[in-house]
């Protein structure tokens, strides 16, 4: 998933570098460059699918580039997430428990026998499984100890570290063993709400409005039943009645509706990517800077007027840019099948230029999935 | 306590009811303004450390607990207390009892998570569901707000509620106004009935503001940064004449699991400045409301520091008051620090909505 990559930089060759600021500026560099070949991904592809999934799942596996000593960390992330769409959520779990970016996101490698770090532990019961009021406390301290010891490897690999590892055993959700960060996930994905809750954020995510306790239940048992298979899910929720029903009555994520203006305008210009990505700061959803281990809002938690308001200016920063449009790739025509449902400003299908583009970007309805 | 009997206290006291600015209800200095009392909140994002912001230095228990993390030159206050250092910015406000603090702050059964706990806080009950504590206080007196927003992501106090909740940014009273679309053209959909409801709204708001809000007292310096910029905002709302009743800002960077000592002293440096320029912009306004500032986080943290020169996430913590009429410099009791609880946390002597029943009715 590299290969969009604009300038290789590593972390050796910033921390090769004499001064702080210029490490700084190398490491801000290189995440520039990620965020923007990631748009780039997103909007042009190849295999825009699997990105957007990859992408809803940085949701809920939130790392900030900011806490990272290099960006080349996230990718590693970025393709362990996508090596493991077409397997199973304990694996993609362990997987992500084992994740460099992840691990150092939540102080993981700071987490020594003797005295713990519980931020990892803590994030991974309530955001990346069981959810809150699953556990106990004494969960939080046990789990600690399960995963104390992971630290960082010369080549940023993970390494469990036997020293710094507390190896005794740990009594979680009722089973006492040797846990460690393996045996903790697939322990954790055994638990029933573990399939609940993570059913649960990607139907918040992918269809918006929760239906009844129950048919989350229904489907989050036969998930199980699916050996918590992550195409099975991903079919099912895509496929059902309510996906069907919410089309135009959810409020996208504003990185899926710039990737979708963007492929819309076609415009390869290496200034597209360039405004896509600051104007993406200001609608609230800077690329890889999620606000919380929570990862980012869903659906109508984007209603707030200052991130309406700069999704519209966004878009037309994009399209006021002259090499921009000059290097568009547009259809002839705009056609009805770009929105869930009719804009309120123009009539589709309609002859695509600069104007009629102007108001569906500018159109409420643009904004909706 | 309920929600409930929180708001029966605040609908039976006529100094909360000053907030709803009807006429003849008036105290304190700027009786010939429209609004005359406004509350600012401000929420410290992440579970602010009570213990390295207003620290028992005096206690030996706390450092044993922090050998590496327990402040060296803190600045004492009164009763062994002793500010950061970085907080030395707010002496002034405090030798001119415009500062105080709230002892002993957080719930019975303290909950860890930041996001259990911040919907907790937000809504001033324990199942955390519910209206946010601002929305329904001001629903309760019959207010229009509107409760304004100020930092980025919007606060879930001033939601949920009847009365008019908006978000505002220093782009949208400089640029151009919100879009105004009838909302009836959504039809039945309910989102995008929303969407285009918050932007009239928003038009209408923005529209007033935008002719009332004035310029920065002269000769003000208001720090850079996140923090400053919505301070200034502030400021300028407040000597608008036209200031909505609740502003709210917000700070991130308190949750210092790690490397503890110069993360969270940046925080608190930032934090006082903007708080110093604040009063000092105050000070200077010829005409004004009565403002009091609450600066609350979700919980404190533990006493003992982990390996990573951090703390873990704790349970009781303070509560910062800025303002013009403070009751006392520091209200309740501090934690003490031999008497833990069963996981080794300070025990709160206060609850957040004791908390808010006391400002409210500053």
């Amino acid at each position: 998933m590299s290969q969009g990559m604009a300038e290789p930089s590593t972390a050796s060759s910033c921390r090769a570098l004499p001064d702080p600021p210029s490490r700084a500026q190398c490491r801000g560099d290189a995440a520039k460059a990620l965020q923007e070949a990631w748009l780039a991904r997103l909007a042009f592809g190849p295999q825009r699918a699997e990105a957007r999934q990859v992408q809803l799942w940085t949701g809920i596996f939130p790392v900030n580039w900011r806490q990272l000593a290099h960006a080349s960390l996230l990718q590693t992330q970025l393709d362990t997430i996508a090596e493991h769409l077409s397997g199973s959520f304990p694996d993609l779990l362990t997987a992500m428990v084992l994740d460099p970016a992840l691990q150092i996101s939540l102080n993981g490698p700071a987490n020594h026998r003797g005295n713990p770090n519980e931020n990892l532990a803590r994030e991974l019961l309530e955001l990346l499984s069981l959810g809150e009021g699953h556990y106990g406390e004494a969960d939080v301290q046990e789990a600690a100890r399960a995963l104390t010891g992971y630290r960082l490897g010369r080549a940023g690999q993970l390494i469990l570290d036997p020293r710094r590892h507390d190896d005794g055993t740990k009594t979680i959700l009722g089973r006492t063993a040797r846990f460690d960060g393996p045996t903790l996930a697939a322990w954790l994905c055994e638990q029933p709400a573990t399939a609940l809750h993570i059913t649960t954020r990607l139907w918040r995510q992918r269809i918006g409005q929760l239906p009844k306790p129950g048919r989350l239940a229904a489907i989050a048992a036969a998930w199980r039943r699916a050996e918590l298979s992550l195409p099975w899910l991903e079919h099912t929720l895509a496929t059902s009645p309510e996906a069907k029903a919410s089309r135009g009555r959810r409020l996208d994520d504003p990185v899926l509706m710039l990737a979708r203006s963007l492929a819309l305008l076609g415009s390869r210009h290496g200034d597209a990517l360039r405004i896509g990505r600051s104007q993406l700061i200001a609608m609230g959803q800077p690329l890889f800077e999620p606000p919380s281990v929570k990862g980012w809002p869903v659906d109508d938690e984007w209603l707030n007027l200052r991130w309406l308001q700069a999704r519209r200016r966004g878009l037309q920063a994009l399209l006021a840019d002259e090499e921009v449009w000059a290097a568009r790739q547009l259809q002839a025509e705009l056609p009805a099948s770009l929105t869930p449902i009719p804009p309120l400003t123009l009539g589709l299908p309609a002859a695509a230029h600069r104007d009629s583009l102007g108001l569906l970007f500018a159109d409420p309805v643009w904004q909706l999935a | 306590m309920k929600r409930r009997s929180l708001l029966a206290l605040l609908a039976a006291s006529s100094a909360g009811a000053a907030f709803a600015a009807t006429p003849g209800r008036r105290t304190g200095a700027a009786s010939n303004s429209p609004q005359d009392r406004v509350l600012v909140l401000l929420e410290l994002r992440g579970g602010n450390d009570g213990l390295n912001t207003l620290a028992p230095v005096d206690d030996p228990l706390y450092r044993q607990a922090r050998p590496g993390l327990a402040l060296d030159q803190a600045i004492p206050l009164d009763q062994g207390l002793a500010l950061h250092p970085a907080l030395a910015p707010l002496l002034p406000v405090w030798k001119a009892k415009r500062l105080g603090f709230a002892l002993g702050v957080g719930w019975p059964q303290p909950n860890r998570s930041h996001f259990k706990a911040a919907d907790q806080w937000a809504s001033g009950s324990v199942s955390g569901a519910g209206p946010g504590w601002l929305a329904a206080a001001f629903d309760d007196l019959g207010s229009a707000g509107p409760l304004v927003a100020l930092g980025p992501s919007g606060s879930a106090a001033l939601e949920g509620g009847k009365v008019q909740s908006l978000q505002l940014a220093p782009a949208l009273l400089n640029g151009r106004a919100p879009l105004n679309f009838d909302p009836a053209l959504a039809g039945n959909n309910l989102i995008l009935r929303r969407m285009l409801e918050l932007e009239r709204a928003g038009y209408w708001e923005v529209t007033r503001l935008r002719q009332a809000i004035s310029p920065l007292p002269a000769g003000l310096v208001v720090p850079r940064g996140a923090l400053g910029q919505q301070v200034g905002l502030a400021l300028q709302l407040l000597a608008s004449g036209q200031c909505p009743p609740v502003l709210q800002l917000a700070h991130v960077g308190y949750d210092t699991h790690a490397n503890q000592g110069p993360r969270h002293a940046k925080a608190l440096g930032e934090l006082a400045e903007a708080l110093a320029a604040f009063d000092v912009g105050l000070a200077q306004m010829p005409r004004r409301p009565r403002v009091t500032l609450l600066a609350v986080s979700e919980f404190g943290r533990r006493l003992h520091q982990n390996a990573s020169g951090g703390t873990d996430h704790g349970s009781a913590s303070i509560a910062l008051l800025l303002g013009d009429h403070l009751p006392a410099p520091l209200l309740g009791t501090y934690p003490s620090l031999a008497n833990l609880d069963g996981r080794g946390d300070l025990i709160a002597s206060i609850s957040p909505p004791e908390l808010y029943r006391q400002v409210l009715s500053l």
